[in-house]
């Protein structure tokens, strides 16, 4: 099986799996919608069974909520399968993969922190890049975040 | 038995940045480490999305000083694969000349620094010295000796002249004898088997499971390396070889360092062979809508950008992530049991510069008021005990504030 069956193989696989949403950008970047629930299953999966890594997660502040991101690239295949998720900004709420893959425990206290996402489940949601008594509430990188009012820095 | 706690940083004269690990140990036994970064945040990712895309590759330049060319190289590949930018043959082949020329610089620093570690001063005083002249090239090929900002969206800001050739054959023919010397004396040394090898373990499961990258996993056995997995720039034209260890120490990690200078150096004497004639820059003018992701083997493992371009000359968005936030948390398994004096040499062994521990050990005794005890407490404790011995030996003991 060369490269791209494989690939085709594995997206066809996901599909039937999980309810996902498959946009290719080009011939190595691949991004996967789904919902918030299947996310970190997803997650899970792609990076059990097809010997994949997780490279980092980014968190953007859009109209549609905040949007989380976990980049897997699949070395051996020359991709990227990305998954995309959206998390509602009133209540941003979402499993934690970081209880079962060490790599995501960093960089989801980092979005904690930084977007205000809390991860269910993760062993030690705590401060990473901000300092431990800054202000509750606060997150540095949403859109809504004024530098005037900032706390203690 | 009494646990202790030992504060390594996060100010410390030899640190390059400053971080933070607790150590817990049990008599020279670790037992539990406990790491903190954040002390020096400079909220890079919220200031590159508030500059232009030629504004931010001098931005992200400034993330590190050692691997300066490995974020924009990550950086302009994110920005023109969001941007759908397309970038001349010629721009490829200058990109990974430079890529490569720095990370010999970053992988004789590091030996000279793992040599200066363990106290082998004469490997410091070579790899340094040898360093010299590969500065000294890029010096002559940027202009700069670091931070060289030669890259830039669609291509690169200057060209190599044909003059340079024959002068960086030569050096790197200097630099290849050098590394071949330094590398046999280190490997075959006895001394440095005993120090090295079994010191520091990464398995396989925990490298894959903390997803480390570069010479931290290619030593564990993980075949992992970005410009081999996920080929960019001109490094699918030329032949070279991954160096993969399997025992995972600090001993395999420094094999794999010195051996892929070699590499390096085939990989660079291929480019200007092969280099074809042409454009270096592309002068794109529009940037389109959408999102792209740069991935590029720095020295230390793989640098990932990502951008979100809305089609302004703005990036929406931008997520930066170095090597090290991967390769730092494996700290938690290479540790755990190992020695104090030890503890040195396995963090620095994935290449943050950590060592003389000593200068910086704040004791906190436990079990009685469990609290720091400050510089004042020391020299209290210091008085007590030679009071202590002059009482014994029936000498008079002088107080302070009488002399």
């Amino acid at each position: 099986m060369n490269r791209e069956e494989k690939i085709e193989k594995y997206l066809k696989e996901l599909n039937e799996k999980y309810k996902i949403e498959i946009y290719k950008k080009n011939e190595r970047k691949y991004y996967l919608t789904t919902s918030k629930d299947t996310a970190p299953d997803l997650v899970r999966f792609i990076f059990r069974n097809y010997n994949a890594r997780l490279s980092i997660m980014t968190a953007i502040d859009t109209e549609k909520g905040i949007e989380i991101i976990y980049h897997l690239p699949l070395d051996c295949l020359n991709a990227f399968f990305n998954v995309r998720t959206f998390v509602d900004k009133k209540k941003p709420e979402i499993e934690s993969v970081g209880k079962d893959i060490n790599g995501a425990n960093w960089i989801e206290r980092e979005i904690n922190e930084l977007f205000g996402v809390n991860f269910i489940g993760h062993p030690n949601l705590k401060h990473l890049l901000l300092r431990e008594d800054w202000q509750e509430g606060l997150y540095p990188l949403r859109k809504d975040f004024d530098l005037l009012k900032k706390g203690k820095i | 038995m009494k646990t202790t706690k030992i504060p390594i940083g996060p100010y410390h004269p030899l640190l390059e940045e400053p971080e933070c690990f607790t150590l817990y140990v049990e008599g020279e036994k670790v037992i539990d480490v406990e790491l903190s970064v954040g002390w020096n945040h400079r909220a890079i990712e919220k200031i590159t999305a508030s500059k232009n895309y030629d504004q931010g590759v001098f931005v992200v330049e400034r993330i590190c000083g050692i691997c300066s060319t490995s974020h924009p190289f990550a950086y302009v590949q994110a920005a023109e694969e969001a941007g759908n930018v397309k970038v001349p043959q010629r721009a490829h082949f200058i990109r990974t000349i430079i890529g490569e020329l720095e990370r010999i610089h970053s992988h004789l620093l590091w030996v000279g620094l793992a040599g200066h570690f363990i106290g082998y001063n004469t490997v410091f005083m070579w790899g340094w010295k040898w360093r010299e002249p590969l500065l000294e090239l890029l010096e002559m090929i940027t202009g700069n000796r670091n931070h060289y900002a030669m890259f830039k969206v669609g291509g690169v800001r200057r060209d190599i002249d044909v003059a340079l050739f024959n002068e960086m054959n030569k050096r790197l023919d200097v630099i290849w004898q050098k590394t071949d010397m330094i590398t046999k004396a280190v490997l075959d040394d006895p001394v440095l088997h005993a120090r090295l090898k079994g010191i520091g373990v990464l398995s396989k499961e925990d490298a894959l499971n903390y997803c480390v990258v570069g010479p931290t996993a290619r030593a564990s056995g993980v075949f992992q390396d970005i410009r081999y997995c996920h080929p960019y720039a001109a490094y699918n034209q030329v032949e070279w070889k991954v160096i993969v260890q399997n025992e995972g120490d600090v001993f395999a990690k420094a094999v794999v360092r010195l051996l892929e200078i070699f590499e390096s150096i085939k990989i660079i004497k291929e480019c200007l062979k092969k280099m074809p004639e042409g454009e270096i820059d592309s002068r794109p003018e529009k940037m389109e809508k959408g999102d792209g992701i740069g991935v590029h083997e720095a020295p230390r493992g793989e640098v990932f950008h990502f951008i979100r371009s809305n089609g302004d000359n703005v990036p929406e968005r931008v997520k930066i992530r170095a090597p090290s936030f991967m390769n730092i948390p494996s700290f938690k398994a290479t540790c755990m049991g190992e020695y104090i004096s030890d503890v040195a040499l396995i963090t620095a062994a994935v290449d943050p510069c950590y060592c003389c521990t000593e200068r910086m050990i704040k004791v906190i005794d436990k079990e009685k008021n469990n609290g720091e005890l400050t510089f004042n407490d020391l020299i209290k404790l210091s008085h007590n005990k030679t009071r202590k011995i002059m009482e014994e030996t029936g000498k008079e003991f002088i107080k302070l504030e009488n002399i």
